[in-house]
């Protein structure tokens, strides 16, 4: 769901197929709707190389990427992907989601109907409504076969052309030859066909939302969460364009969606996503995180923790007390919790209360005898007691 | 930062260095040089050493600024960081260069580098070309600069052959005043 209008991009394509389609706009800019006329023969090459194209680019995001496995969440998704795609499937078409661990907002689909999302998209999601329109516009970029549709809107390629680079193996070949037909092809022209694309994987997309009976209207609140997360809009033309072509026949939705249900099945998803961002450095973002998770799970204590150590680690001394205090609820949400003793007692130390520091040290060694970094606690029980000690002198 | 093209990016200063002579900001620090081992001279303040070439093994020893952002984590060190910070700071900035993979610590302790207190990492991950690295790296903070002195080998048996000769660095480094 590659945004248009120039915004920034919330479920963009992956280069490659960012390049085939930019530059295959060119051409055949037909229209949303309208299927690019292609030779049988042409079509089936043109299928065989986004085939190796699909292969090589799901290979290298593999090997670049660090997958999010949550077997409750993905089985949740595939459910949801079930509900939404047409009767009886498409051919060729074995629809499959796997979630990125990443920040930034990204979702990309493949010919075959794999679909790629980044945790830190999903993260923004606020509803299954949501979710069921970003899947349903990326699966209609599958099923209306639109990586196809602009590959083929490019100059016609030749069949030595073809034939030689799926024989020689090269890597670069397709980018080559995608690279030669973006040069063949006005910039407008592949605005134009990128932009008809979207808009028709927004329209199809909502169709399906809508067949498969949720609140189109809800599932509509995307682009206002994702607008709040890249704070530069996802266009807003896109959902006053599907606003307008919702009739009022549609509603209401017959599926009932607990919210509740939703935001059980992203907690842990949000946790991680806010650790992710602490490491990034990000921490509006992670802020955002674990905000959004104690919203939802006033009492998680790893949470209230998380929470503590963006206020903490950002290093702002107002927002010290805050730290603490997000701290101590979560040793009374779980008390079996080491962290956020450690956390507190770094605090204390670095006040200069090496007593009050030193009990909070002791409880975290006790609380996790072999944890990986009590050589550091360790340390500074060391300082506590050393600066005890002096005092007592 | 791919690994194996900022040692290129090392050697490449080394080169514009011998060709234009200098501009190296003082050093605050300095360490010998193992017997068999090269210095290879660049325009940053750093000292990079190596026996075989920087493929196989070597020594970097870097004064950085606390004000200089790193590259790919936005978060800083700042004066007073207790050195488990000032580490997962070090660990955060790998962890999110994409260009390295299978990364995994294998020790994070403190340490006390030249009687400072500090920390000692170990860890090992995989460039984009599929090298496996294998690293020890100390830091620690003085004042507004940070210090670290990593060794760093593409295969086990480097690695094992020279950590004396590192060790050896390590022990002779200290801090002197900038000249």
């Amino acid at each position: 769901m590659a945004a248009s209008d120039g915004a920034r991009t919330i479920m963009s394509l992956p280069a490659g197929f960012a390049a085939a389609i930019a530059v295959c706009l060119c051409l055949g800019c037909s229209g949303p709707g309208t299927m690019v006329s292609f030779s049988q023969g042409r079509g089936e090459r043109l299928a065989q190389l986004l085939s190796f194209e699909t292969r090589r680019e799901q290979s290298a995001i593999v090997r670049r990427s660090t997958l999010y496995r949550e077997p409750q969440l993905e089985h949740y998704i595939e459910r949801m992907v079930a509900c939404l795609m047409p009767d009886g499937g498409v051919e060729g078409v074995v629809p499959q989601v796997v979630l990125i661990s990443a920040p930034g907002q990204n979702a990309y689909s493949f010919p075959d109907g794999a679909i790629y999302i980044h945790t830190g998209l999903l993260s923004h999601l606020e509803s299954e409504a949501e979710l069921a329109l970003l899947l349903a516009h990326e699966l209609a970029h599958v099923t209306r076969r639109h990586a196809l549709r602009a590959l083929a809107a490019g100059p016609a390629e030749t069949d030595e052309t073809i034939f030689d680079r799926t024989l020689s193996d090269s890597l670069a070949w397709f980018h080559e030859l995608t690279a030669q037909k973006e040069l063949a092809q006005p910039y407008a022209a592949r605005v134009s066909l990128r932009r008809s694309l979207e808009q028709e994987a927004d329209r199809v997309g909502l169709d399906m939302v809508i067949k498969a009976k949720y609140d189109p209207y809800e599932a509509l609140k995307i682009f206002e969460h994702l607008k709040e997360g890249n704070g530069s809009g996802t266009g807003g033309k896109r959902p006053a364009l599907l606003l307008e072509a919702l009739s009022p026949t549609h509603l209401p939705a017959g599926r009932s969606t607990d919210p509740t249900v939703f935001r059980n099945h992203l907690q842990n998803l949000l946790l991680e996503q806010g650790r992710l961002e602490v490491r990034h450095g990000r921490w509006d973002e992670a802020l955002r995180c674990a905000r959004r998770l104690l919203r939802d799970s006033p009492n998680h204590a790893r949470g209230h923790f998380l929470l503590g150590e963006v206020l903490r680690q950002r290093n702002e001394a107002e927002e010290v007390p805050q730290a603490l205090a997000h701290y101590f609820q979560a040793i009374a949400a779980d008390p079996s919790l080491p962290e956020p003793y450690k956390a507190i007692g770094l605090i204390h130390l670095k006040k200069g209360q090496a007593r009050s520091a030193r009990g909070f040290f002791e409880s975290a060694l006790a609380l996790a005898p072999h944890a990986h970094d009590n050589d550091y606690i360790r340390s500074y029980l060391t300082q506590c007691i050393t600066t005890i000690e002096g005092e007592d002198l | 930062m791919k690994p194996r093209f900022w040692i290129c990016l090392i050697l490449m200063a080394l080169l514009a260095s011998c060709a234009h002579g200098g501009g190296k900001p003082a050093l605050t620090f300095n360490a010998a040089v193992p017997e068999g081992w090269k210095e290879i001279p660049t325009d940053d303040a750093m000292m990079f050493m190596t026996k075989e070439g920087g493929y196989k093994q070597f020594v970097l020893i870097r004064e950085r600024p606390l004000s200089e952002p790193f590259q790919f984590t936005k978060k800083t060190m700042n004066p007073g960081m207790m050195p488990e910070a000032a580490a997962e700071v070090v660990v955060n900035e790998i962890l999110a260069d994409s260009n390295v993979r299978n990364f995994s610590v294998t020790e994070n302790t403190p340490a006390r580098i030249a009687g400072y207190s500090g920390f000692r990492l170990a860890f090992v991950y995989t460039d984009a070309d599929g090298f496996v690295f294998k690293t020890l790296y100390y830091g620690f903070i003085k004042g507004d600069t940070f210090y670290n002195i990593r060794y760093g080998a593409t295969q086990e048996d480097y690695f094992q052959k020279d950590l004396k000769t590192f060790e050896k660095v390590c022990d002779s480094f200290k801090l002197v005043a900038a000249k």
